[in-house]
């Protein structure tokens, strides 16, 4: 039986509002595919990639800014109890920024992220932004935008590179005051080998 | 235009060229190495940051930035770099970057069919060599590089001869092992090219965790720099230039049978240099060997040189793998005591008693197995935490859910807060077909106008099948440790490793290369990289790539006088 229009999916969004994201995802996929391969180079970077980040750029609109802080911490949620900083606790959105400030294509494609965001909250919140979503929505709605094909890539991109800039050694920018590291009690540098041997002995 | 001159001309320096230059220039030739890369040396690789080193500073050159590959089924869509081929160019090639993992093929992987029989679809054939022709030159190799471990318990000792002492391990190794003996299995120390002890030349290892796809910053881990091309230099007879890439060889016009020179562009084409010598050897990778042959099409080789069979190119094979990874959360396993909270990188133990039988559920199916190997991951906190974004671990066509917000926070802290990983990576046969092959794009061309590669790389059905097969005993064997979550990745070409295009056999209608590693049509012409190799073994096949060029240069050495 065909399923009515307006109603919720499991996912908490309607269908005719997975028939509209699926359409703006469409339009972005091109430019989403792109940016996916440009993530890729932390692996095989270009000259752009190559560069230093700059911490003070300043690439996108103050309603882009706040966009992308909302993103971010949906992805990555602070929660004291665990002491687990949020992602923007932990300077995300600050080296996203500089990131999409190396070259005009990772800004573009970064941008287009945020637009998607923004166009999925404008159905699902019936106008309101992504960032006035209640927190627990705005979750919701980046994991359903996760399970579409047309918009897959788009998200897995921002969320790796959110943990790019939650765990990255501080000095490529990012991990502000090693946040992300002491949230997952990572140390870059492992134990001298006596204590590896020590441990060894003692198994 | 500039020109060299040298007794011996080798293109590339890494696993292929190095050991040919280091025997030659022992013999008192006069050798030229040229790398397209640049020169680096032990200052360049910094640890604990793992944006720098192999991640970043143009070592792995985007094939999509400058040098686009295509793919043979869409004819004009650049590769993406998830199946493009990141290859580091620089002094030392991809060696630098290694795992340190050096395992000897096995007599079975010498004559696949004579063993298996033929398998429909693929084009595999036995080796015009026997296993025993080329174990003095792993053993060889093994020494030179300063490859430790344990020896493996299926094969005789003689094979194990020149192993140093291992690495010291992850504490989980002993649990491992133990449980894969009580299981019926042999496990032994995986065989790594890495110091645990100092050489003259060369430091211990530090085990700072970050190894396989960076540096070596102490020299520890074995390359064809830190070893071969640092012996060719001490004998004062070995010039080596970097940032100068050859885009075409010519031939003697009175003597179509012989290499006369080779042109060389360098940096970004502003300077030609011209390179003779007696005796040309290519090194420079599968494809970019197949590509280097076929751009010299000429007068007297219409189709490219050495390619009057028109077999160069054909039977292009990578790495055949499949990775998985464990999770062991520490509060759940008081048995294992304190092993859990250790931070020592390596924890290598390699099954061995799957690779010349898998049981499938299709018992007339092909069903050679290969190397089960158990690692730790590499200590970059970015690379771990993308394997728990979702449940495969490696790329693949089915990534399953993607985690994120409470979800991703809650795996992060289950699985790498508070839990210790173990990954194991299968190796199977990558078997070869003839249609997987590397030609050239009518068009395109490169940002130094050489003609762009096409590549077909298409997997056999029996290959998946192995990887599969193998990757399920992976997880059994993690399931015996107890393992509170696995994961496991889709069979995956590992295009890392490359082989074929230029495959060596009796056969001039059918192969490229003679025995020896000599072009069949050309007198002083060798191939020395993975090209040779008419089937990939069921192991990572570097070492078989450093040894076969300490065997060929023995070759040339032998055959200079006449060249």
């Amino acid at each position: 039986m065909a399923q009515p229009q307006n109603e919720p999916t499991d996912q908490g969004l309607t269908r005719r509002e997975m028939l509209v994201l699926g359409l703006s995802a469409g339009a972005l996929a091109g430019g989403i595919a792109l940016a996916y391969r440009l993530l890729h180079k932390d692996r095989v970077p270009d000259d752009a990639l190559d560069a230093p980040l700059d911490l003070e750029a300043s690439v996108f609109s103050a309603s882009e800014r706040t966009t992308m802080v909302a993103a971010c911490d949906a992805i990555l949620p602070g929660d004291p109890a665990s002491k687990f900083a949020s992602a923007s606790e932990a300077g995300v959105p600050a080296y996203l920024e500089a990131f999409a400030a190396k070259s005009p294509n990772l800004k573009q494609n970064i941008a287009a992220s945020l637009q998607l965001f923004e166009q999925a909250a404008q159905v699902h919140g019936r106008g309101a932004t992504f960032a006035a979503l209640p927190p627990a929505e705005r979750e919701t709605l980046l994991t359903t935008l996760s399970q579409q094909p047309e918009t897959r890539e788009a998200i897995e991109t921002f969320a790796a590179l959110c943990l790019k800039g939650y765990l990255s050694d501080p000095k490529q920018g990012g991990n502000l005051k090693q946040r992300g590291w002491a949230s997952l009690n990572y140390a870059p540098e492992i134990p001298e080998e006596r204590k590896i041997r020590e441990a060894w002995k003692a198994t | 235009m500039t020109t060299l001159r040298a007794d011996v001309c080798i293109v590339g320096s890494g696993a292929g060229g190095a050991p040919v230059a280091q025997v030659l220039t022992q013999s008192g030739l006069d050798v030229l190495v040229l790398e397209r890369g640049r020169s680096v040396s032990r200052a360049d690789f910094a640890v604990a940051d793992e944006t720098r080193n192999a991640l970043s500073d143009g070592v792995w050159k985007s094939p999509e930035a400058s040098e686009p590959y295509f793919q043979a089924d869409t004819g004009t869509a650049p590769l993406t770099p998830s199946n493009g081929l990141r290859m580091p160019q620089v002094l030392g090639g991809s060696t630098n970057f290694w795992g340190g993992y050096a395992s000897r093929l096995r007599p079975v992987d010498f004559e696949l069919v004579s063993r298996y029989g033929a398998i429909a679809g693929s084009s595999a054939c036995d080796w015009p060599i026997k296993y025993a022709d080329l174990a003095p030159y792993y053993a060889r190799a093994e020494r030179e590089l300063g490859v430790g471990g344990a020896p493996d318990p299926t094969r005789p000792a003689e094979d194990s001869a020149e192993l140093g002492a291992g690495l010291l391990l992850h504490p989980l190794a002993n649990l491992l092992g133990a449980a894969c003996r009580k299981d019926g299995l042999h496990p032994f120390q995986s065989h790594q090219a890495i110091l645990q002890n100092a050489r003259p030349d060369r430091d211990a290892c530090r085990h700072s965790g970050w190894c396989a796809s960076y540096g070596c910053p102490t020299g520890a881990k074995g390359s064809a720099r830190e070893v071969m091309l640092a012996a060719a230099a001490k004998t004062g007879k070995c010039r080596i230039e970097t940032d100068l890439r050859v885009v075409k060889l010519f031939c003697d016009e009175r003597d179509p049978r012989r290499i006369m020179a080779c042109e060389a562009l360098r940096g970004t084409g502003t300077e030609r240099v011209r390179i003779e010598a007696k005796c040309f050897v290519l090194a420079c990778r599968p494809v970019e060997t197949a590509r280097l042959l076929l751009c010299s099409a000429q007068a007297g080789h219409a189709n490219g040189l050495a390619n009057a069979s028109d077999q160069v190119g054909r039977h292009l094979m990578n790495g055949m793998e499949v990775h998985g990874r464990a999770y062991f959360i520490r509060k759940n396993h008081p048995e294992m005591g304190a092993a859990l909270d250790s931070e020592a990188p390596f924890c290598s133990v390699t099954v061995p008693d799957y690779y010349e039988h898998l049981e499938l559920k299709d018992k007339a199916a092909f069903s050679k197995g290969g190397t089960l190997s158990f690692y730790r991951a590499g200590h970059s906190a970015f690379e771990l935490a993308r394997g728990v974004l979702h449940e495969r671990v490696e790329p693949g066509s089915d990534l399953g859910s993607l985690f994120l917000g409470t979800a991703l926070r809650e795996r992060l802290q289950n699985y790498l807060r508070d839990a210790c990983a173990l990954d194991f990576e299968c190796a199977v046969e990558f078997l070869p077909q003839e249609s997987n092959r590397v030609t050239l794009h009518p068009s395109a061309v490169d940002d130094l106008g050489v003609p762009c590669p096409v590549l077909r790389q298409g997997f056999h059905p029996a290959s998946v099948a192995c990887a599969k097969a193998l990757g399920e005993q992976g997880l059994r064997i993690f399931k015996l440790l107890g393992a509170d979550h696995v994961q496991l990745s889709n069979p995956f070409a590992n295009v890392v490793l490359s082989y074929g295009t230029c495959r060596f056999g009796t056969d001039p209608a059918r192969s490229v290369l003679d025995p020896n590693c000599r072009a069949h049509d050309l007198l002083n012409l060798y191939v020395t990289d993975g090209s040779f190799m008419p089937t990939s073994g069921g192991t990572m096949g570097t070492l078989t790539i450093f040894a076969n060029a300490y065997r060929v240069a023995e070759k040339i050495r032998a055959a200079f006088p006449l060249l």
